[in-house]
């Protein structure tokens, strides 16, 4: 009789610390499941993040192998878009491309004056006035010149006055760029704001 | 009081066939050990229970323990990453990648604002009527056009008028003067506007530089002509 208490006392508190190994069990996977979580997502996180920094190491290394191809390139383009205004080069070429139209270098174009202003930095532009005598078709060929100059040029705007002949006076106000600088608003922008500004007022 | 006897219980005996009967009844010692006596099947049951929650959670624990520490080496990985990348020659390359990319927009935007101005002297030239003659004319890079001339009669100036602003690639057609003399009624079969002698005017209107050629109409050599303009006020399309 003795020895069936003692048995039935071990299975019970067996069972006891079963149930409550059981019960201990889960309460420490619930409250870990959240730090589970909390980890899964910071792995992923750390994950996305490593494959974006792989990525862009990737890239820049390719990137840099094509910029030793394409040097010959990189040095049109430092001709053709300037970080600055480069502006001794910007007179000199100025000056060569209006020499050459006076010693006819566009048929039918009779060069008379230019003038170069100076560099509006926020704009990223050198403006240049031209002056010449043509006719329609020498006007659109000297503009082609200019347009398809290495460091190209831009036509702001055209006035003609006329004669009696074909011939007619043209003043081109034409620009030539570079890389405006940061950090300030250009006066386009500034106009544009302005604009904004009286059509709401 | 008669003396009753019991009856003889018969000493049991079991039988060949009933030897293989276990003999433990419902009763008896070795039956009550799996329900009350030593650790029955529910003890048994509840410690599997143990072992398969403790499992549980041991693979629970190495589990979250993987996780935090592939974590941990990603976010490693990371840091010497983004070490390599901001410092030394990625910094260097990185810089000179945004430089170019500035540069090529900035080119490409110059390239995007060179307008076909042929186009637009064309599409010009074929809508101006053969007996207009210009006097000025001027158009900035938005295409914004301005021109003043003369024409002989009123009518001509209708006309010229009438082809501006049917054209496809012209928007905004404004007139902005005209004014003219009106000959000596020498000729006065004529309405007094058909005699009406050199007429000034000066129109503007904005150019679609994107658009086709517009249709071709009668003349092209137009651009030659007398410099005089009156003003005076006109209407818009």
């Amino acid at each position: 009789m003795k020895e069936g208490k003692s048995s039935l006392g071990l299975a019970a508190l067996i069972i006891f610390l079963s149930l409550f190994g059981i019960g201990y069990g889960f309460y420490y996977m619930n409250i870990q499941s959240a730090d589970l979580k909390d980890a899964k997502q910071k792995l992923e996180i750390t994950k996305i993040e490593n494959k974006a920094l792989t990525d862009k190491k990737v890239a820049l290394d390719a990137a840099a192998k094509k910029l030793i191809q394409k040097d010959g390139d990189l040095k049109l383009l430092k001709l053709a878009m300037p970080k600055g205004p480069n502006l001794s080069e910007a007179l000199i070429e100025s000056d060569s491309l209006f020499r050459s139209l006076q010693s006819n270098a566009v048929p039918g174009v009779q060069a008379k004056s230019f003038s170069v202003g100076l560099p509006v930095l926020t704009d990223g532009k050198i403006p240049v006035n031209i002056s010449i005598d043509s006719d329609v078709n020498s006007l659109i060929a000297m503009i082609a010149k200019y347009y398809n100059n290495i460091r190209p040029f831009t036509v702001e705007s055209i006035n003609i006055t006329s004669s009696e002949t074909p011939i007619f006076t043209s003043n081109l106000q034409m620009n030539l760029s570079f890389v405006p600088t940061t950090g300030a608003v250009s006066t386009e922008k500034k106009q544009e704001n302005s604009n904004q500004n009286s059509a709401t007022e | 009081m008669p003396d009753i006897q019991p009856p003889a219980v018969e000493k049991f005996t079991p039988t060949q066939h009933q030897q293989f009967v276990p003999n433990t009844g419902l009763n008896s010692v070795e039956s009550r050990s799996y329900t009350s006596g030593g650790l029955g099947i529910g003890t048994y049951a509840f410690l599997v229970a143990v072992l398969v929650v403790a499992l549980g959670v041991g693979c629970f624990y190495v589990f979250l323990t993987q996780i935090k520490s592939q974590s941990t080496a990603y976010e490693a990985k990371n840091n010497d990453l983004k070490n390599q990348l901001s410092t030394g020659d990625y910094a260097k390359m990185e810089k000179t990648l945004e430089d170019l990319t500035v540069q090529v927009s900035s080119f490409n935007s110059v390239v995007r604002s060179q307008k076909p101005f042929q186009k637009m002297f064309d599409a010009i030239k074929s809508t101006t009527y053969k007996k207009a003659k210009y006097s000025s004319f001027s158009v900035d890079k938005n295409g914004k056009i301005a021109i003043s001339g003369i024409t002989d009669t009123y009518t001509d100036l209708g006309i010229v008028l009438a082809v501006f602003s049917s054209s496809t690639d012209i928007t905004n057609f404004t007139v902005g003067t005209f004014s003219g003399g009106v000959n000596s009624p020498s000729d006065s079969s004529k309405p007094a506007l058909a005699n009406a002698a050199k007429v000034n005017f000066s129109v503007s209107f904005d150019y679609i530089f994107a658009s086709t050629p517009v249709v071709q109409n009668t003349n092209t050599n137009n651009t030659n002509v007398n410099a005089n303009s009156n003003s005076s006020t006109g209407g818009t399309k």
